[in-house]
């Protein structure tokens, strides 16, 4: 564990032995690998403790529920549909109810269904495979980039090193206080600076090169993205313009 | 050095304090060190300032409410009824919080003390990994660094960001803001507020005086090249949120425009 301990804060402030160390490795990718899912089972467990902690100092997610409820129904908009359409009561209601089991967990920072207990408890799985998974296809993509300047460069030595730039994730922990959290931007920034300086150890090829291999899964998945996006507002457009006949 | 050294040599310019921390292979993690410091103090102070006026002095449901709608009537020259009608939703919402706020913890009401201090202990820690510690850190360290070594500058990015992190030292006497602010909610006194204004530009010109000293000093650069690259990174950020701004704006007209006018039709 104090292997692990050095390793997260060599990558965390950019060591340059702490990348080489998982480089040379031989079994580069399977400590990259354990090394992200200590990461993330930590952080995970930290978010389990901190949702208990956010139970025991918040007010009980019932009487915050029918507290909201009382007052909406005070609201003029409220009020004034009640007088046109008494049935709306109902369906108020009921899309009150439905809103408050999707979104209740968020708003009082701690999960107020059993499924949502569950799900929180899962994330000792979940959280870890996602990364995994993230993991896995950033370092493919990037590989496919970098290794054209190294042939020689193995995906696994790749893939072990960049399981460093997972290291800022670590600061989540905070999150166990309630009120407490990392700056997005900080972790996005931090994590691609160490995806960065990974690539360049790994690959050995120059910074301007480590940041195109670095950017290029990132531009891939925006491309992506736009496209999917670009789909759903062409089926969108035609539902909305018949109003959804 | 330790880090009470870092922090009073950055304080005072030292150039010997810089050019030391650019020699170390760990300048990052002691730059950083600086910050963390730096942003506990800030947030403990801070944390701790809106506990204290409420405790001191709480606001009442009636007086916010009426400051809201009474800033709202400044504002707005909407009719009688709009304006009656905004009131009760301000009313409801108003009180609906302060319901809210008076529910006693789900530990019970003994816990309330204990719940107040992991929200000030939890918005102490959060504040040297918000967005204005280390987000900007490594937000202006990195584009500065980018920037400057295509105008030829010798810094690793590691030593780079170790002397940046220098620049959040002036930051040790924001308690002393804290307190001001703390005086001008307790007191009203507007002379407290102008203090405090005062105080935030010092430690920010203090701050940039700081940053420019470590660009210089990392990236061996001259004072003016320093200041040179730091307001290109300024213009490059700007001409990037500009761009992202457009970008975004772009695809929401596009997406409501066809909409509306489908709907319309």
């Amino acid at each position: 564990m104090a292997n692990y301990w050095q390793l997260w804060l060599g990558a965390l402030f950019l060591k340059r032995e702490a990348f080489e160390y998982q480089r040379d490795r031989r079994d580069s990718f399977a400590h990259g690998l354990l090394f992200i899912v200590l990461i993330g089972v930590v952080v995970a467990g930290a978010g389990i403790v901190g949702a208990a902690l956010r139970y025991a100092s918040g007010p009980n997610a019932d009487a915050v529920k029918n507290t909201v409820l009382t007052h909406l129904q005070a609201m003029p908009f409220y009020t004034q549909s009640i007088q046109t359409d008494p049935r709306i009561e109902s369906e108020f209601l009921s899309g009150y109810n439905r809103v408050w089991a999707n979104l209740g967990g968020a708003f009082m920072g701690y999960p107020t269904t059993g499924a949502g207990v569950f799900l929180l408890l899962l994330g000792l799985l979940t959280v870890p495979l996602g990364w995994l998974l993230g993991w896995l296809i950033y370092g493919v993509l990037a590989h496919v980039i970098a290794s054209r300047n190294n042939p020689e460069a193995t995906l696994a030595h790749g893939l072990g090193t960049l399981a460093l730039a997972t290291a800022p994730q670590l600061l989540n922990v905070v999150s166990i206080l309630p009120l407490a959290g990392v700056s997005s931007v900080a972790l996005g920034v931090w994590t691609l600076v160490l995806n960065v300086f990974a690539l360049r150890t790994a690959y050995r090829v120059s910074t301007g090169q480590a940041i195109w291999a670095a950017l290029f899964p990132l531009l891939l998945l925006l491309i992506l993205a736009s496209f999917f996006l670009c789909l759903l507002l062409l089926l969108i457009v035609p539902i909305a313009a018949t109003g959804g006949r | 050095m330790s880090v009470l050294q870092l922090i009073a040599g950055a304080l005072r310019l030292r150039t010997e304090t810089f050019t030391w921390l650019r020699e170390r292979s760990d300048a990052f993690y002691r730059g950083f060190l600086v910050l963390l410091v730096a942003g506990l103090l800030a947030g403990a102070f801070a944390a701790a300032v809106p506990q204290i006026q409420a405790a001191a002095r709480p606001v009442s449901e009636e007086q916010i409410t009426r400051e809201i709608t009474s800033n709202f009537g400044n504002m707005s020259s909407a009719p009688g009824a709009v304006r009656a009608m905004i009131e009760a939703y301000v009313r409801e919402s108003v009180a609906m919080g302060f319901e809210i706020r008076r529910l006693p913890p789900n530990a019970g009401p003994a816990f309330e003390p204990v719940a107040r201090a992991l929200d000030w202990l939890g918005r102490t820690l959060a504040t040297p990994v918000s967005f204005g510690f280390a987000g900007l850190l490594l937000l202006a360290g990195g584009l500065v660094q980018i920037l400057s070594r295509g105008l030829g500058g010798r810094a690793e990015l590691s030593q780079m960001l170790g002397l940046t992190a220098l620049a959040w030292a002036p930051r040790v006497f924001n308690p002393i803001s804290s307190l001001l602010e703390l005086g001008q909610g307790l007191t009203g006194s507007g002379l407290l507020g102008g203090l405090n204004s005062l105080l935030g530009l010092v430690l920010f010109i203090w701050g940039a005086a700081i940053f420019v000293k470590g660009t210089a000093v990392a990236q061996q650069f001259s004072y003016g090249k320093a200041i040179g690259a730091i307001l290109l990174a300024v213009l490059v950020a700007l001409a990037l949120m500009v761009l992202l701004a457009c970008l975004f704006g772009g695809l929401i007209v596009s997406f409501l425009v066809p909409v509306s006018s489908s709907i319309s039709r």
